[in-house]
């Protein structure tokens, strides 16, 4: 009755919320008592992909620092062709023949001939060239579903076809010392059930431009905040419950961690909101979404407040129709958002600690539809930080060599996040189950 | 539940709430005849509820360069009608479509698409499911929203194909892939007319093959093809479940889900009745409790204190984005959210705000303004809908704050916002 979806975006998006995880595991398993194995056939075959890391080396984080990681969530699907290009190849413009980036419009990437960027992530190849950035062509899940849902689900959880119940990055959340601390991770733009864990909490920030208390003119704030952290009863601030309670529990738990949060992130963002035209040209055209999110990731990271994850959110990305124009304006706000949020933590002098991926919950078919493309498959990530090597990871888009139709899946998506669990310590195991090497980062 | 509560209950779960003096009127009329003004309200001469659009420019001759002004007007012109309506349950079930047969402003641009579909919805909603899944299928904001418009034989677009099927009218597992792709050319050949917004369809760009699809043989277009959605088995479950979760909160006892779902089947999809029988074993206990959304909380809250909605409708509309529930805002084809999600501090922040902006405008004289002022907790519950009253941190919180200036209206922004108005 009750599919797997409208589980993980319902309560899935729930516990990517303030008051936490907890209480989901139960819901879950009673709604997936019915559910079915995820859509029988669809699978293209069983085995996981290895990792494809390559002899290379993974690097720690020095002792004593504390390693951060921001995932940039491209939700719709990215089309991986566009973005990271393949250059001289006859195949890629047979099947984009409207859509494809002409040879010698890609920007190209020092040492490749096999892949340039889309033009409108130009402001990416600096990074590259100084040795910040990496890419993965041919990045997703060998169990891909081509049906939205189904892959979402796949992509939080990274659990594909089993009855999951949280989201990768909750399940670390779940692991560490103080898991109900909802400073510990962010979301950003959207809530985000890749923060799902059985106690992990978060902040959800929507819009920072607004996270701050409003109070009715004229009335006394300070005696609105603790009367609305008084309607969660005694003892607010108690241990996150642990399953089982109502919804009601629940519920009382949401002022006092939304409080907290504001109390925390709110002043730091604000001033976001002040500086909305950076480098205070005027006449700048304003911060795109991605690009504004970014920069409120940056200045959380620069509070120092022991946040070590933080999702951010950018929607748009499934591109059945209109790509060409739809897809270049997300790309170029991508691009202007990693190149100043790099740009940030290096001013803060945080850059060492932190590493951004980018990732999607798949490809898109290699053939056109004829003013977009469909839902497929293999698609691309991108690492960047200090600790990244100008690279690219896997065995790269074969276009002689499609899988039904879409890019073959070089590198399981479950390598990308095993190389981010490794750059916060792990566990990485635990996490994702055994089998699953890392991705060398450098 | 007592007869109060139960009428009550009815306001929360097929309407949006309760304005000042509702309550002593309804109760006075009793449960039963609440239901049947509540279910039929033609059949029980309730008075007809007006357009909420009317009186804005919905021309579709901005089309070509989309209206952007009145973008934002229409969402609210919609909560101040469920905030108004004599006819709740119209309301909701319009509601209730538009969160199930999802288009966006965002994608379809056009105010004046939007709007049809919204008064499609309120003319099918209660009507054969099989009526409103073929008139949403070529709807014109729909062709545009899941690309209809640019399906066309040789260029199968197969986005609408998929979500009719997943989320729409049966649900994953209950169809495979190559059907995603049958069903898909089966819709194709329908197009937006720009000058007109009418959807025209075109032969030459239909592909009219005949093939099977989910088990019926000969399905080849838009007619045969909803008819295979709707004789499929899941349908009746996947809709019944919809209208259940919606309706009891979850989860609802399986055995009376297949009741249901066999009632429904026996009334041909028709959804009325079955609405009336969800409600039924509301009333009777079968009920758990849910998450009050932000737009149906926006909107009772609204009718509770009697406030203006004109006079905030700018404020409240970014609020309500930061809410995550925007009408016709949608975040992807499945709707919104629901439960947990919205206790995030995304949503407790906005709903905070959107409580204080109501509170500020709230006349001297309501009952729910009155009553937070004069420190009465029993009348303040009663005049927010929740006539058993507040529960105990609830009201602490409320007494610890001291008569100031604006303690009433800090008062009514707590209750507004605590749990007890949230979990319904």
């Amino acid at each position: 009755m009750l599919s797997r979806r409208s589980f993980l975006i319902g309560g899935g998006a729930a516990a990517g919320t303030a008051v936490g995880g907890y209480a989901l595991w139960d819901a879950l398993v009673r709604e997936h008592l019915e559910d079915r194995p995820l859509s029988p056939g669809l699978a293209s075959n069983g085995s996981p992909v290895p990792g494809a890391g390559g002899g290379s080396t993974l690097p720690s984080i020095l002792p004593g620092t504390r390693s951060v990681v921001v995932v940039l969530a491209l939700d719709g699907g990215n089309d991986a062709l566009n973005t990271l290009v393949p250059l001289n190849d006859g195949l890629y413009h047979d099947y984009r023949a409207t859509l494809s980036v002409a040879d010698g419009t890609a920007k190209p990437l020092t040492g490749s001939t096999a892949y340039g960027l889309s033009p409108v992530l130009a402001s990416l190849a600096p990074l590259w060239d100084a040795g910040q950035l990496s890419a993965i062509a041919g990045v997703g899940f060998a169990e891909q579903s081509r049906s939205h849902f189904a892959a979402l689900d796949t992509w939080w959880s990274a659990q594909p076809g089993a009855v999951r119940t949280t989201g990768w990055l909750g399940r670390w959340l779940d692991t560490q010392q103080d898991p109900a601390n909802p400073l510990t991770a962010v979301a950003l733009g959207s809530t985000a059930p890749m923060l799902i864990g059985h106690q992990a909490a978060s902040t959800v920030i929507l819009d920072p431009r607004g996270f701050s208390l409003r109070a009715p003119r004229g009335a006394d704030a300070a005696q609105l905040s603790a009367a609305l952290r008084a309607t969660a009863g005694p003892a607010p601030s108690g241990p996150a419950p642990t399953g089982g309670e109502s919804l009601l529990d629940v519920a009382r738990h949401s002022w006092p961690a939304t409080l907290r949060g504001i109390e925390t992130f709110g002043p730091a963002l604000a001033v976001d909101a002040a500086n909305d035209e950076p480098d205070g040209a005027p006449d700048e055209a304003p911060d795109g979404k991605i690009t504004a999110l970014l920069k409120s990731a940056a200045r959380i990271i620069d509070l120092d407040l022991g946040t070590r994850v933080i999702v951010v959110s950018a929607g748009g990305f499934d591109t059945h129709a209109g790509q060409a124009e739809q897809h270049a304006a997300l790309l170029a706000d991508v691009s202007a958002g990693i190149v100043a949020f790099s740009a940030a933590i290096t001013a803060g002098g945080d850059a060492q600690d932190v590493l951004l991926v980018t990732t999607s919950e798949f490809g898109r078919r290699v053939a056109e539809n004829g003013d977009g493309t469909d839902h497929g498959k293999g698609g691309v990530s991108f690492l960047s930080g200090p600790m990244v090597a100008p690279r690219f990871i896997g065995g790269g888009y074969d276009l002689a060599a499609l899988d039904k139709g879409d890019l073959a899946v070089e590198v399981d998506t479950r390598s990308l996040y095993a190389s981010v669990l490794h750059w916060l310590g792990g566990p990485v195991d635990e996490v994702l189950g055994a089998g699953h090497a890392p991705v060398g980062l450098a | 539940m007592d007869e109060r509560g139960k009428i009550a209950w009815l306001t929360r779960r097929a309407g949006f709430g309760l304005g000042p003096g509702d309550l002593d009127r309804l109760e006075s009329q009793g449960v039963d005849a609440v239901l049947d003004d509540l279910v039929d309200p033609d059949g029980r001469g309730v008075a007809v509820a007006p357009d909420p659009w009317v009186g804005i420019d919905l021309s579709v001759d901005g089309q070509a360069a989309p209206a952007k002004k009145n973008r934002g007007e229409i969402p609210l012109a919609w909560i101040a009608a469920m905030a108004s309506t004599p006819r709740p349950l119209e309301e909701w079930m319009r509601w209730f479509w538009h969160g199930h047969l999802v288009s966006t402003m965002r994608v379809v641009k056009s105010p004046a698409l939007m709007v049809r579909q919204m008064q499609m919805f309120h003319d099918r909603g209660a009507g054969p499911f099989r009526d409103l899944l073929r008139a949403v299928t070529v709807d014109p904001a729909m062709l545009l929203y899941l690309d209809g418009n640019t399906n066309r034989k040789g260029a199968v677009n197969e986005n609408y194909g998929r979500e009719v099927l997943e989320l729409f009218a049966l649900g994953i597992g209950n169809f495979d892939e190559s059907e995603v792709r049958v069903g898909a050319g089966a819709f194709t050949g329908f197009r937006v007319e720009r000058k007109t917004g009418e959807a025209r369809f075109d032969p030459r760009s239909h592909d009219d093959t005949p093939r099977r699809y989910l088990g019926v043989e000969g399905v080849h277009d838009v007619d045969t093809a909803i008819d295979a959605i709707v004789q499929h088995h899941a349908c009746p479950a996947f809709v019944v479940g919809r209208l259940a979760k919606a309706i009891l909160g979850e989860p609802t006892d399986p055995a009376r889900l297949e009741r249901l779902t066999t009632q429904f089947r026996d009334d041909g999809l028709v959804v009325r009745p079955t609405v009336r029988r969800l409600l039924e074993a509301g009333l009777d206990g079968a009920g758990v409790p849910l998450v009050w959304a932000p737009v149906p909380w926006f909107a009772a809250m609204v009718r509770a204190t009697g406030a203006p909605i004109a006079r905030i409708s700018q404020p409240v509309g970014r609020q309500l984005q930061a809410a995550g529930q925007l009408p016709m805002d949608a975040p992807n084809v499945a709707g919104w959210p629901s439960g947990r999600a919205w206790l995030s501090s995304a949503t407790t922040l906005a709903r905070g705000a959107m409580a204080a902006i109501i509170a500020d405008v709230a006349p001297m004289d309501g009952p729910a303004l009155e009553a937070a002022t004069a420190g009465d907790w029993t009348a303040l519950a009663d005049a927010l809908g929740r006539p058993e009253g507040f529960t105990s941190p609830t009201q602490a919180a409320l007494g610890a704050i001291t008569a100031s200036a604006q303690a009433g209206r800090t008062r009514l922004t707590v209750a507004m916002a605590s749990p007890d108005m949230v979990v319904i």
